[in-house]
């Protein structure tokens, strides 16, 4: 007796029996998860609100404190409540810090909760859980309550300088998910690669690289891969080498593999003039161009995607890797913008919104759906640098 | 960001009522589990219901569905019964004849499928238990066809090697896999 394969599978798999899904229950969700979006972006309003109030009455308090040295690394939040009110959501929050010229900068505002950083972080990055931010050497997370330290001798930290080309990058997290990595150098010789989840706080991996000692850099992290490579790339840099996070393998990677791990994953761009041969970016990496991400410049009441091409800007498509559609997104009303702007996408708060910062700081939320965008965080005063995720500090 | 009007509503719980059989289906075959595979489809639907205004018509709520099953499937590498090894043991059919010796080779078949990495299995199940070319495989796990190719060439090869003659199942050929 024989079947063929295609028949055996039939069989089994339709053994299973009809699904009864609870209407209601699934509309329920679906408006909790809408909720959830609209109120990310009125929280990173109304942080902006809080932050006004604090700097118009504790302005005082927040110049003498500059003369004084940086507190301890664990500081108490301003509420002690912050890490028991968190709630576990898929919907990233939108993270950024302000910098005022000449006084420390030790503050993260995470959704509406500011949390007190106790050091001058170098670095931010963000996953579904929190943020992490780096120091001289360290690497911390917060999911809004009191940063811990998850990690130390950072390699793009070391005053040596041997892996500092590239600090703004030297934490790693993927578009969606848990899931961190950085260069542990604790051991110069040999370079670790570091693979953290922020949603258990563990290390799931740490991998020696011994060919790491002269150089290397992070590429890019998505669900199941950590892309590496050796060289200095100017625009995007192209992997070489992938950590199969599952497998728990080192392997030679393929530009070609990456690109197709990346049109697999739901928080993507495409650019090109058709979505089947354009290259596949996350958004918030290098772009193919340039040394930042995927830029866009505000022309009238759009925001056009700009992509260099052959050495020149050429505005081309870019489109959505989930819905393999155009975006085309539009400035606020009312946004009044210079002859020009420019955005620059740092998150991507869930599948479907992404958020942008401009040249003078302004943070704006964007669905890609609707093309609508909204002022979600106004920038700060023209004395004031803001840092938001995979953004260098001045200096 | 408005709440779903009261017609999007009852459109989606249309397509729910009308495909969710066949979204649990793909969603249990590409996971290998009856409560993952209930997991992704709540998870899949959820995505529809948020971006219902975007889909435009049924046919492509459920082409948004799959996809969100195939690559939520995919990523889902924490999820243990996701990996389960497969077993080593052949169940014990209950009987005797050509029915229980059937359900035998599903059985060992199923679990040598279920032992797949993600992306090997979840080409497979497109392209053989969905029935679709490889080029809509491609298209739906959001990779080239050449890829599909290699990850259906990997999968056979293991299932060839796994699951002997003696149960009787018949794989396509290499030359039969391209339509």
């Amino acid at each position: 007796m024989t079947t063929p394969l295609r028949d055996a599978l039939t069989q089994r798999i339709n053994q299973v029996g009809p699904a009864h899904p609870d209407i209601e229950e699934l509309v329920g969700l679906g408006e909790q998860r809408l909720r959830r979006r609209r109120l990310t972006a009125v929280a990173g309003a109304g942080a902006f609100v809080a932050l006004a109030i604090a700097l118009a009455i504790g302005g005082t308090a927040l110049n003498r404190s500059a003369d004084q040295n940086p507190g301890p690394i664990h500081r108490p939040p301003t509420n002690p409540h912050q890490t028991q009110t968190t709630t576990p959501t898929t919907t990233r929050q939108i993270v950024y810090s302000d910098h005022k010229i000449g006084t420390p900068g030790d503050t993260v505002h995470f959704g509406d909760r500011a949390v007190e950083t106790g050091n001058d972080e170098v670095h931010l990055d963000v996953t579904d859980d929190g943020f992490l931010y780096t120091d001289r050497g360290g690497v911390w997370f917060s999911d809004g309550g009191t940063p811990e330290q998850v990690g130390s001798h950072l390699c793009a930290g070391l005053p040596t300088g041997e892996f500092g080309h590239f600090a703004n990058r030297a934490v790693m997290s993927a578009n969606s998910g848990s899931t961190v990595a950085w260069f542990d150098c604790t051991h110069q010789a040999r370079p670790t690669l570091v693979v953290f989840d922020t949603s258990s706080r563990q290390e799931v991996a740490r991998r020696p690289v011994a060919f790491c000692k002269e150089f290397c850099e992070l590429v890019d992290v998505t669900d199941e891969y950590v892309y590496l490579n050796r060289g200095v790339y100017t625009g995007a840099p192209l992997p070489e080498y992938r950590f199969d996070l599952r497998a728990n393998r080192l392997r030679a990677s393929t530009p070609q593999e990456y690109a197709e791990d990346l049109r697999s994953q739901p928080r993507g761009l495409i650019l090109g003039d058709d979505w089947q041969i354009g290259t596949p970016i996350t958004g918030v990496g290098r772009s193919p161009s340039e040394d930042g991400p995927m830029r866009f410049d505000a022309t009238g009441s759009r925001l056009i995607p700009v992509v260099s091409v052959n050495d020149r800007d050429q505005a081309t498509s870019a489109f959505d890797t989930a819905t393999r559609r155009v975006l085309r997104l539009r400035l606020p009303p009312g946004y009044h913008v210079g002859t020009t702007a420019t955005f620059r996408l740092f998150n991507w708060l869930d599948d479907d919104t992404i958020a942008l910062v401009g040249g003078r700081g302004d943070i704006l939320t964007c669905q890609l759906s609707t093309g609508r965008c909204v002022l979600a965080v106004p920038g700060p005063d023209a004395d004031t640098w803001r840092i938001v995720p995979g953004f260098p500090l001045p200096g | 960001m408005a709440r779903r009007s009261r017609e999007q509503v009852s459109g989606f719980a249309e397509l729910v009522e009308a495909r969710s059989t066949a979204l649990l289906r793909l969603a249990y075959a590409v996971v290998g589990d009856h409560q993952l595979a209930q997991d992704l489809l709540q998870e899949a639907l959820v995505k529809v219901y948020v971006a219902w205004p975007r889909l435009r018509d049924e046919s492509g709520a459920e082409a948004y569905a799959r996809r969100t099953i195939v690559t939520t499937a995919i990523s889902w590498r924490r999820r243990r019964s996701f990996h389960e090894p497969p077993m080593d043991v052949v169940p014990d059919s209950g009987g005797d004849g050509d029915q229980s010796d059937r359900i035998a080779t599903h059985e060992v078949l199923w679990q040598q499928v279920r032992g797949l990495p993600p992306r090997q299995r979840v080409a497979l199940v497109l392209r053989y238990y969905e029935d679709l070319s490889e080029a809509e495989t491609a298209d739906l796990m959001g990779c080239s066809t050449g890829t599909v190719k290699s990850q259906l060439s990997a999968a056979l090869g293991k299932l060839r090697e796994r699951v002997g003659p003696e149960t009787g199942v018949l794989f396509p050929e290499d030359q039969a896999v391209t339509r």
